[in-house]
C-alpha cells in the first residue's frame, strides 16, 4: 500500500487585487508514491516546492489541482484521520503560547488519544531537564527536539519531517537519524525533506528530487549514481593477495582500473571499516571524505596516482588492499568477483559526491 | 466511531488548553484584577452616594455596576481575543496545532469556548468582588437581579468573543485584527450599526433626510448586538434595562421582542462562528 500518493498535484499561489496575473506556481502536476515502510527523502533546491508539498500532505495548503492521499485517506476530506496516524515535525513552527516543553508533549499525547509516558518521549529526544521551561525560551535545536517528541506520540504509522535537522548540532543530527531508523524498524514510514544530502543518504531507501515545482526523479541514491554515470572507488581488504582475483576483477564490465596496495598502508583501516559498517546499517556512521581517503590510501610505489596505471604492490599470499575504480553500476560485480576468489575482511565504497549527483539532476543550488 | 468520540474530546481539550493559555499569558490575572477593581471602586462609590443624605435615591449594587460592565465586556472581548488565532498563525503555533489531529473547526470552536469562559468570568469577578463591599456598606443587593445580570453579561461576553474569533480567523495580520476589532467596538457599542442604514437612505435620497422611516432600517437597527442585548433584558429583568447603555423599545415590534432579541444574540454567535469556520477551512496556513 502507498503511504503517500500524489497524483497530478498543482499548487498555484494567486496574487490578490490587481496583480492576480503575478501568481506563482509552486508545484506542477506532481506525481509521487511513497510505499508503506519506506524511509523516503525529499530533496530539492531552495524554492523547489518541498515545503509546499509537505504542506499539501498535511492539509495546511489546498492543492489547486490533483489528488492527495495519505495512509489511504483523501487529505482534503479526511485530514484529521490522517493526522491521527501521522507524526509531524513541520517547518516554520513556533511554540504554543507560554506552554512548557512538557505541556507541549502532554498536549500531543492527549490530542492523539495515546497513553505514552511524557518522560520517555522527552528522554528519547534528550529533552529531560529543560522540559519545565516555556518553549518560547528554547533554542532552535531544542525546539526541533521537542517537536520530534510530539511527533513520536502515539506511535504514528507515518512520520513527516520537514528539515528535521535544522538547528541541531552534530550529535543531535545523529540522534535524529537513529530515531528515524528506530521508528522505521518499528514499522513506520518516514518521509522527510532535507538540504543536507549526507543526512538523506545516511537513512533513506529512496529519494525524490524536486526542482522548480516538478519531480525530476525518484530512485535510490545508488541508482541515481548509476544513472548520473558517476564512478565509484571500492576498497577491499583481502586476507591474502591473489593475482588471479585481480585479473578477474579487471575483466568485469565497467571496471576502469585496479591496483593492489601494500598492507602496511592501513592507517585508515578504522575509517574504512566504519564506512563499510555504515552501508551495512551499522551504528557507526563516520565516513571519510574524499580528501581523507586520498590522503590515507596513498600507495607506496606511486601506483594509481591518477595516471591510470594498474600496478600491484602486494606479495602473493599476504594480506593486501585492492582498490577498484569502476562505474557505479559495476560495484557489486567487482566486490562479488574478489569475494569469490579470496577472503575479504573489509569493504569500503566511495561514491560520486552527493553534491555532484544533486547538481546533475537540478539546475538550482542546494 | 473513533471519529465521533474523538472530535468532542479534542474540542474540550482544545478549549481547556486555550483557556489555560490565557492564564499562562497572564490575561486572566489582568482581567480579574481590572474587573475586581471596577467592582470594588464602583460599589464603594455607590455606597458613599447613598450615605449621609448626599443622595436621596439609593442605587443597588447591580444597577451601579451594570452599565460599566456592559461597556467593558465587549471591549475586553474584542481586545483580548481578536488577535488570538492570527497571532498563532504568525508565530507558527498554528502549524504545530494543525500537525496534531485537530480539525480547523475545532480550533475555531475551541477558541470560542475557551476564551468565552475566560472573558465571561471577568464580569462575574466584578460582581463577586462588589458583593462584600455592598453588604458591608448597606448598598442594596437584589439576588434576582444579580443572577440575571450574571447570565446576561455571560451571553454578551460570548457574543463579542464570537465576533472577535471571526475577526481573528479572517484577518491576515495582528495589526489588521486589532484595527478591525476597534472598529467593531465603535460600530456596535457606540451605535454606529443603527446609523448605517440611515446614512445609506440619506445618500439614496440625494443627501436629504427622508420624511418617513423605513421598516427595514428599524429591523437592521434591532440586530445590533448591543440593541438586541437591551431588548432581551426587558424580558429577563426589566429593571436592568434602565441600567444598561442602550434602552429597550417601549412598544416593541416583533423584531424587538425579548425572545427575538435573544435569538438575534445567539444568531450573532452562530453566524460569526460559522463564517469563521467556513473561511478558516479554506485558508492556506
Amino acid at each position: 500500500m502507498a503511504a503517500i500518493e500524489l497524483r497530478g498535484v498543482t499548487k498555484r499561489y494567486g496574487a490578490s487585487g490587481l496583480r492576480k496575473s503575478n501568481g506563482v506556481t509552486a508545484l506542477r502536476d506532481v506525481d509521487l508514491r511513497v510505499e508503506d515502510g519506506e524511509i523516503f527523502g525529499f530533496l530539492g533546491p531552495n524554492g523547489a516546492g518541498k515545503s509546499t508539498t509537505i504542506d499539501v500532505l498535511l492539509d495546511y495548503l489546498a492543492p489547486t489541482a490533483g489528488s492527495v492521499r495519505v495512509l489511504g485517506h483523501d487529505v482534503p476530506e479526511e485530514s484529521v484521520r490522517v493526522r491521527e496516524r501521522t507524526g509531524v515535525l513541520p517547518d516554520g513552527h513556533g511554540p504554543i503560547g507560554e506552554r512548557t516543553g512538557r505541556e507541549h508533549v502532554e498536549f500531543a499525547i492527549e490530542a492523539k488519544g495515546a497513553d505514552d509516558d511524557p518522560d520517555e518521549l522527552l528522554g528519547r529526544v534528550g529533552m529531560l531537564g529543560p522540559e519545565e521551561y516555556p518553549v518560547a525560551q528554547y533554542s532552535k535545536g531544542m525546539t526541533q527536539r521537542l517537536l520530534l517528541a510530539m511527533a513520536l506520540a502515539g506511535e504514528p504509522d507515518l512520520l513527516i519531517l520537514d528539515e528535521p535537522t535544522t538547528g541541531l548540532d552534530p550529535n543531535g543530527a545523529r540522534e535524529m537519524r537513529e530515531i528515524i531508523r528506530e521508528e522505521n524498524a518499528r514499522g513506520a514510514t518516514v518521509f522527510f525533506s532535507s538540504h543536507i544530502l549526507e543526512q538523506v543518504e545516511a537513512v533513506c531507501d529512496r529519494v525524490a528530487i524536486l526542482d522548480r515545482g516538478e519531480i525530476v526523479t525518484v530512485d535510490s541514491i545508488e541508482n541515481l549514481r548509476e544513472r548520473a554515470g558517476g564512478t565509484a572507488t571500492v576498497t577491499l581488504e583481502v586476507a591474502n593477495h591473489d593475482e588471479t582475483a585481480v585479473e578477474r576483477v579487471r575483466a568485469v564490465d565497467g571496471v576502469v582500473s585496479v591496483r593492489v596496495e601494500s598492507p602496511a598502508n592501513t592507517v585508515s583501516a578504522g575509517r574504512v571499516a566504519a564506512a563499510a559498517g555504515k552501508r551495512a546499517g551499522g551504528e557507526n556512521e563516520q565516513r571519510p571524505s574524499s580528501s581523507q581517503r586520498t590522503d590515507s590510501a596513498e600507495p607506496t610505489d606511486g601506483a594509481g596516482r591518477g595516471d591510470g596505471a594498474e600496478r600491484s604492490d602486494g606479495d602473493a599470499g599476504k594480506p593486501a588492499r585492492v582498490v577498484v575504480t569502476c562505474e557505479a553500476r559495476a560495484k557489486a560485480a567487482a566486490i562479488a568477483t574478489i569475494h569469490d576468489c579470496v577472503p575479504v575482511t573489509d569493504v569500503a565504497i566511495e561514491e560520486t559526491p552527493l553534491e555532484d549527483l544533486f547538481a546533475a539532476f537540478t539546475e538550482g543550488v542546494a | 466511531m473513533n471519529r465521533l468520540v474523538g472530535t468532542p474530546r479534542r474540542l474540550l481539550l482544545y478549549a481547556r488548553e486555550d483557556a489555560l493559555d490565557a492564564r499562562r499569558e497572564h490575561q486572566v490575572h489582568t482581567l480579574w484584577g481590572l474587573f475586581g477593581l471596577v467592582g470594588l471602586v464602583i460599589t464603594y462609590t455607590a455606597s458613599q452616594g447613598t450615605g449621609a443624605g448626599v443622595r436621596s435615591e439609593p442605587v443597588g449594587m447591580v444597577a451601579s455596576l451594570f452599565a460599566p460592565l456592559v461597556l467593558l465586556v465587549p471591549l475586553v472581548a474584542l481586545g483580548f481575543v481578536a488577535t488570538t488565532i492570527v497571532e498563532k498563525r504568525r508565530s507558527g503555533a498554528l502549524t504545530v496545532l494543525l500537525g496534531l489531529p485537530f480539525a480547523r473547526r475545532t480550533v475555531v470552536l475551541g477558541t470560542l469556548l475557551g476564551r468565552s469562559a475566560v472573558i465571561a468570568s471577568a464580569p462575574l469577578i466584578a460582581l463577586l468582588a462588589a458583593l462584600p463591599v455592598a453588604l458591608a456598606t448597606d448598598v442594596a443587593v437584589d439576588p434576582g437581579r444579580l443572577i440575571a445580570a450574571a447570565v446576561a453579561l455571560s451571553l454578551l461576553a460570548t457574543t463579542f468573543v464570537a465576533i472577535a474569533v471571526a475577526i481573528s480567523t479572517l484577518a491576515r495580520s495582528t495589526m489588521l485584527a486589532t484595527v478591525t476589532a476597534f472598529g467593531a467596538y465603535v460600530v456596535f457599542v457606540f451605535d454606529g450599526w443603527s446609523q448605517l442604514p440611515a446614512v445609506i437612505r440619506y445618500v439614496i435620497h440625494g443627501f436629504e433626510r427622508p420624511e418617513t422611516t423605513a421598516t427595514w432600517v428599524e429591523v437592521v437597527a434591532a440586530t445590533s448586538p448591543i440593541t438586541a442585548f437591551a431588548n432581551m433584558l426587558a424580558g429577563i429583568s426589566p429593571s436592568l434595562t434602565d441600567a444598561s447603555i442602550a434602552s429597550a423599545a417601549e412598544n416593541p415590534e416583533l423584531w424587538e421582542e425579548p425572545a427575538v432579541a435573544g435569538a438575534i444574540l445567539v444568531g450573532w454567535i452562530v453566524a460569526s462562528t460559522g463564517i469563521a469556520a467556513w473561511r478558516f477551512r479554506a485558508t492556506d496556513i
